[in-house]
């Protein structure tokens, strides 16, 4: 069953299309059947509503119809579910490469307590820098004693933003994953 | 502790949560007084105490999910005058669930009823 609703001017138009949005998005954990139903239904109330107020032009009794029928909560923007599936899976690809730092972090700690001399962030005369396993020839090492706990508070604040963009991004109960399914 | 002014909230929130209680129930009676499409239930519902004010859109949900359940049947109608209506009709199981909600609602009047005697 189709809605044959239409009206006479785009004021009206845009009203209904804005009230159909709506309805369909109230009514979206319902299988696209039962929606399509629903639709078909609000356009013959409305009719019927309309055709019961009798003052007033198209617009206002239109809008009028639509105040009786009750608030509906506005849709979401239309690019809203296809930059949430692109945060998801975007945000998936950065825990992994994010996190395979982070264990590097955590294996050069490590290595730091085997290793001392080698191991380090250095300094080039060049004005570069390098996290290496290896002594570096011409480079400083400049964190000396403060490297383990530098990167272990490194890791430590990578882990929670990590944490904080899983829940945020990636979680299913996670708000990014409930504007995936809108 | 609810203060006298904290009354009409109070009343208010047992209204509302009595409405969502007996919405279905009343559904079906209006329905088995006779097939209607959506808009004859709502200018029906709206004649009961508690549902003048009923957003009209609420009951097509309530209307989809008791088809779902078999409680009543819903058929689109071309109608001679217009658009096709939606009719919905109650089954035999939708009066028999009804009927038992009537018996319950008889029940907890009587026992209210009862009560005030009692006290």
């Amino acid at each position: 069953m189709t809605d044959t609703l239409t009206f006479s001017t785009p004021e009206a138009r845009s009203v209904w299309q804005d009230f159909q949005r709506r309805l369909d998005w109230a009514n979206r954990d319902l299988d696209a059947a039962d929606r399509a139903d629903i639709g078909a239904e609000a356009a013959t109330h409305i009719r019927d509503a309309m055709e019961g107020l009798s003052e007033g032009d198209e617009l206002s009794r239109l809008q009028a119809a639509i105040a009786s029928y009750g608030a509906l909560p506005a849709a979401p923007p239309a690019w809203r579910r296809p930059v949430a599936i692109i945060t998801h899976y975007g945000s998936i690809l950065a825990l992994g490469v994010v996190g395979v730092f982070v264990l590097i972090f955590l294996h050069m700690a490590v290595m730091e307590v085997l290793n001392a001399q080698a191991v380090g962030l250095w300094h080039f005369a060049s004005g570069d820098w390098a996290l290496s396993y290896e002594a570096q020839p011409d480079a400083n090492e400049v964190l000396g004693p403060w490297f383990i706990p530098a990167i272990l508070s490194l890791c430590a604040l990578a882990s929670a933003l990590l944490y904080a963009l899983w829940r945020f991004a990636v979680a299913p109960d996670g708000p990014v994953s409930g504007w995936m399914k809108d | 502790m609810a203060d006298k002014t904290d009354k009409a909230g109070v009343l208010e929130r047992w209204i509302s949560q009595a409405r969502k209680g007996y919405f279905e129930m009343l559904l079906l009676a209006r329905l088995q007084a006779g097939r209607a499409y959506g808009y004859q239930i709502v200018a029906s519902l709206k004649q009961v105490p508690g549902f003048e004010n009923l957003a009209e859109g609420t009951v097509y949900p309530v209307l989809t999910r008791m088809k779902n359940d078999g409680l009543v049947t819903a058929e689109w109608v071309a109608e001679d005058s217009g658009a096709p209506r939606k009719y919905y009709t109650t089954t035999q199981f939708g009066a028999d669930v009804l009927a038992e909600m009537k018996a319950i609602w008889a029940a907890m009047s009587a026992a209210l009823d009862a009560q005030e005697v009692t006290s």
